[in-house]
């Protein structure tokens, strides 16, 4: 195949899959202007290594967001303890989580999705003078989705997605895969530093 | 003439393998259920539920999916995430009833809401890239009708991008629609 047609059946398959770029800043005025954020509980992978990921992710999202020093961070605790107060069950009432989220002054919430949380192996060889040697080496895999929306209407701000790969632990690939996808957001509110009142 | 015998020959059996590719093609095709053309027309404000997942937590993570390949993709439409408390109730949502959905979407002042299940055909772990299958579902906040339905299937190694392909064809026939409202999608074919 010629390289033309490559690049055209590269370009078609692209576009039928939908591969974005792995994250987007939607909205960088309204993530400049906010000043606090609620993390929420993030959830855990579908694999039975991941199931309690998600409890680390939430950790290490709020570690990374107050690294940015711009936002007020607020762990799901404060914000659970107010919708307590508010309402027992109605969980999927938009109105009860505007009204939590107007007490606690919060202008984002961030929710994160661990998707891949997964063990590998890799075959590995060598050879030496006097023969070669073969063996498997474990590695795991991770991927971290990270969304921040806009507290007041639900709006979609920021989508990063990262991935990592550690030949150590989990907790190297979560680091790193946290990250990568809050990398373009990092680099997005760089450009616009924070103004001292 | 021994040339002409061979090209009926040749076209004879070219015929039948064409049909079968045909209509293996259309076997492929994801089923889209285009129910009130003119309500998916006029969708202005959106919102996004997570989708019900049996398996696992991943439900979020399709949701999250669907709402960025609208995002991307329509710029007419304002998309909003569903209520985010649910996740302060435990890990995995409870399925969104459409009734429910109708309500939230009501109560964020959206036209409609978007809804579905994620499963998967090769759970990941098993096999070396992980096969997401979504049905996404948009239900009328104003009569509680379900309005477009359809599937998607997407492969890769990394789940999110098996989902983001997933999404990508299970919302082809909405953005068809949405393009050319007034002619009704051939391919990704409606019912």
């Amino acid at each position: 195949m010629s390289t033309g047609k490559s690049t055209f059946l590269a370009a078609v398959v692209a576009f039928a899959c939908g591969c974005e770029g792995p994250s987007k800043v939607y909205d960088l005025d309204a993530l400049v202007s906010a000043k606090t954020a609620v993390v929420m509980p993030a959830t855990g992978s579908p694999n039975a290594a991941g199931a309690n990921a998600g409890k680390a992710q939430t950790g290490l999202l709020i570690n990374a967001l107050a690294c940015l020093n711009r936002y007020t961070v607020q762990g799901p605790a404060q914000f659970a303890r107010l919708i307590r107060q508010q309402a027992d069950d109605d969980a999927w009432d938009p109105k009860v989580q505007q009204e939590a989220l107007k007490k606690l002054s919060a202008d984002l919430i961030v929710l994160a999705e661990v998707t891949d949380h997964r063990p590998s192996s890799v075959s590995k060889s060598s050879n030496y003078y006097f023969g070669s040697k073969q063996w498997t080496q474990s590695v795991f895999d991770v991927s971290v989705t990270v969304r921040v929306i806009r507290a007041a209407d639900g709006k979609m701000l920021y989508v990063g997605n990262g991935w990592a790969t550690s030949q150590e632990s989990y907790s190297q690939a979560f680091v790193a895969a946290t990250d990568a996808a809050m990398d373009e957001l990092r680099s997005a509110l760089a450009s616009r530093p924070v103004r001292k009142e | 003439m021994n040339l002409r015998i061979g090209k009926i020959i040749r076209l004879t059996l070219a015929m039948p393998a064409a049909a079968i590719v045909l209509a293996a093609l259309a076997g492929c095709a994801p089923q889209a259920k285009v129910m009130d053309e003119q309500a998916v027309g006029a969708i202005r404000v959106l919102a996004v539920l997570p989708m019900d997942c049996p398996l696992s937590g991943i439900g979020p993570a399709a949701g999250a999916s669907v709402l960025r390949r609208l995002a991307d993709q329509q710029p007419n439409i304002a998309v909003f995430e569903g209520p985010a408390i649910w996740r302060l109730a435990g890990d995995r949502p409870a399925a969104v009833s459409d009734e429910l959905a109708a309500k939230v979407a009501a109560g964020m002042n959206a036209d409609a809401a978007v809804t579905g299940t994620v499963a998967y055909a090769e759970p990941p772990g098993l096999k070396e890239s992980a096969v997401a299958e979504l049905t996404v579902k948009i239900v009328s906040a104003k009569t509680g009708k379900v309005i477009y339905l359809c599937d998607g299937r997407g492969a890769d190694q990394k789940i999110f991008k098996a989902l983001g392909g997933a999404a990508a064809q299970a919302l082809a026939a909405f953005e068809y629609v949405r393009k050319n409202p007034k002619n009704k999608p051939s391919n990704p074919e409606t019912k």
